[in-house]
């Protein structure tokens, strides 16, 4: 992997309804935009303007490449992307490792991919193509999802890290995604972290979801649980993460909430990273 | 990359994704109640992202708009291009056809109108002129909306019924 991980910090997803709390949180380090909510040839809303003038970095979220589509990205979809990360000044982007549409149908929605060998080589192609046409680093997100395909010749950890070392991409890891998985697909949230390529790291998601009808929901619209805050720790005690942020968008929670919500990240971070401390010391 | 590999897994995708819009049973091999509660999940995540992005029509239609939403995004896939705020529009337009567009929607409809183009894939934004008119049939007002590249999207009210009322017009506020 020849690309620099950047400095990002604590971050948060920008949602017009969180602009007041985003612009008085005086520590975030980074906003991730989502990529298809703005025209890539038009400014940046003036709030977000202000906030990169205070050294807040824009990372680009795209959730419409379908990078895991059987078709080749759309050239027009990443012209898009690259115009707006050149636009914002971007470390990097972020995309996902699924597919949202299919058969002329748009799902709105991130879906998985076979655990296959035959989907890892066409993925692994399309990723290829996208990081090429890019100007800055790609990073891929690992999914949430309520069933997998039949016929996986590998599990999700292995696919996953296959694509991003055939591909050379980095990791954009959602702990919630993890923790979500876990609870409806069974298995070990921290487990899965020992077989993923964590080097790669660019950024970490997180955020809240909910119980129902004995599912878990990744719905971004409910408290972060503990046991994600447990998976922050767990992983800045594994290595030295750039950046994790919080994903909120919907019922948004009162100021006092959300501020109380990245303190917690905010918390979690330095208790894994406090623990690392002792090895950085003696490699030092 | 072999061609064939590329249509099988095009096809399979195609198979899932119809599963989960409701339009067939789930594709062999997969766990029917998991495709079934995902195929909810995607519903309500897509009714959801509509409320968010047209607050005004979830709240004018209350109640019935979880009802009416349905019966729009049965017939009608998701827009590829400009997402909910496109999915909305569209929602409105089929309101519009059935003679349940609520009046409090036309202006917003107006001001998307004046700043993305509909076609039939979705919303685009708009790059030059557009001149855009709605009327308000319970204020008796038309409003004409003018867009110019370098001014973004105005508009203006004007009475439909000269001569028959008094015009009121507002005092004028100044800001403190």
């Amino acid at each position: 992997m020849n690309t620099t991980l950047h400095d990002l910090g604590l971050g948060i997803g920008w949602r017009p309804e969180l602009a007041l709390p985003i612009d008085r949180r005086s520590d975030l380090g980074f906003l991730e935009i989502v990529a298809e909510d703005f025209d890539p040839r038009g400014p940046l809303p003036a709030p977000i303007q202000q906030l990169q003038r205070h050294g807040v970095t824009i990372v680009p979220h795209g959730v419409s490449l379908s990078l895991g589509s059987a078709e080749p990205p759309d050239p027009s979809r990443l012209d898009s992307l690259s115009r707006l990360a050149q636009r914002c000044a971007a470390p990097l982007v972020s995309e996902h490792l699924a597919f949202v549409r299919g058969g002329g149908i748009e799902t709105g929605h991130l879906l998985p991919l076979p655990c296959t060998r035959e989907a890892l080589d066409l993925v692994v192609a399309n990723v290829r193509t996208a990081k090429a046409a890019l100007p800055v680093p790609l990073a891929l997100e690992n999914i949430a999802t309520l069933f997998e395909w039949p016929g996986a010749e590998m599990d999700e950890a292995a696919f996953l890290t296959e694509v991003l070392e055939r591909a050379d991409v980095l990791l954009l890891l959602d702990l919630e995604n993890v923790y979500a998985n876990a609870r409806n697909l069974g298995g070990d949230p921290h487990a899965f972290l020992d077989h993923l390529p964590l080097h790669r790291v660019a950024y970490v998601h997180v955020a809240g979801g909910i119980e129902r009808d004995g599912l878990y929901h990744d719905t971004h619209a409910h408290p972060v649980p503990a046991g994600v805050l447990d998976l922050i720790e767990d992983l800045c005690g594994r290595v030295r993460v750039p950046g994790v942020m919080l994903e909120r968008d919907d019922r948004f929670p009162s100021d006092a909430e959300l501020h109380a919500e990245l303190d917690a990240i905010a918390a979690a971070m330095a208790r894994g990273a406090a623990r690392r401390q002792p090895e950085v010391a003696h490699a030092g | 990359m072999p061609v064939d590999a590329r249509a099988r897994l095009a096809e399979a995708q195609a198979a899932l994704v119809t599963a989960l819009a409701g339009h067939a049973a789930a594709p062999p091999g997969f766990d029917v109640d998991r495709i079934h509660a995902a195929a909810a999940s995607l519903a309500n995540k897509r009714r959801r992202a509509v409320a968010r992005a047209w607050p005004v029509l979830a709240e004018s239609l209350g109640d019935r708009f979880a009802e009416r939403f349905e019966g729009y995004a049965q017939s009608a896939p998701l827009p590829r291009l400009g997402g909910p705020l496109a999915d909305g529009r569209a929602f409105l337009r089929w309101l519009e056809a059935m003679g349940e567009m609520p009046e409090a929607c036309r202006l917003p409809a107006l001001a998307v109108d004046l700043r993305y183009r509909s076609v039939a894939t979705g919303l685009v934004p708009r790059r030059g002129f557009a001149f855009k008119t709605t009327v308000l049939s319970t204020q008796r007002r038309l409003i004409v909306g003018l867009r110019l590249p370098w001014l973004d999207g105005h508009w203006v009210s004007l009475p439909l019924s000269w001569g028959l009322r008094p015009v009121h017009t507002p005092p004028r506020t100044v800001p403190p």
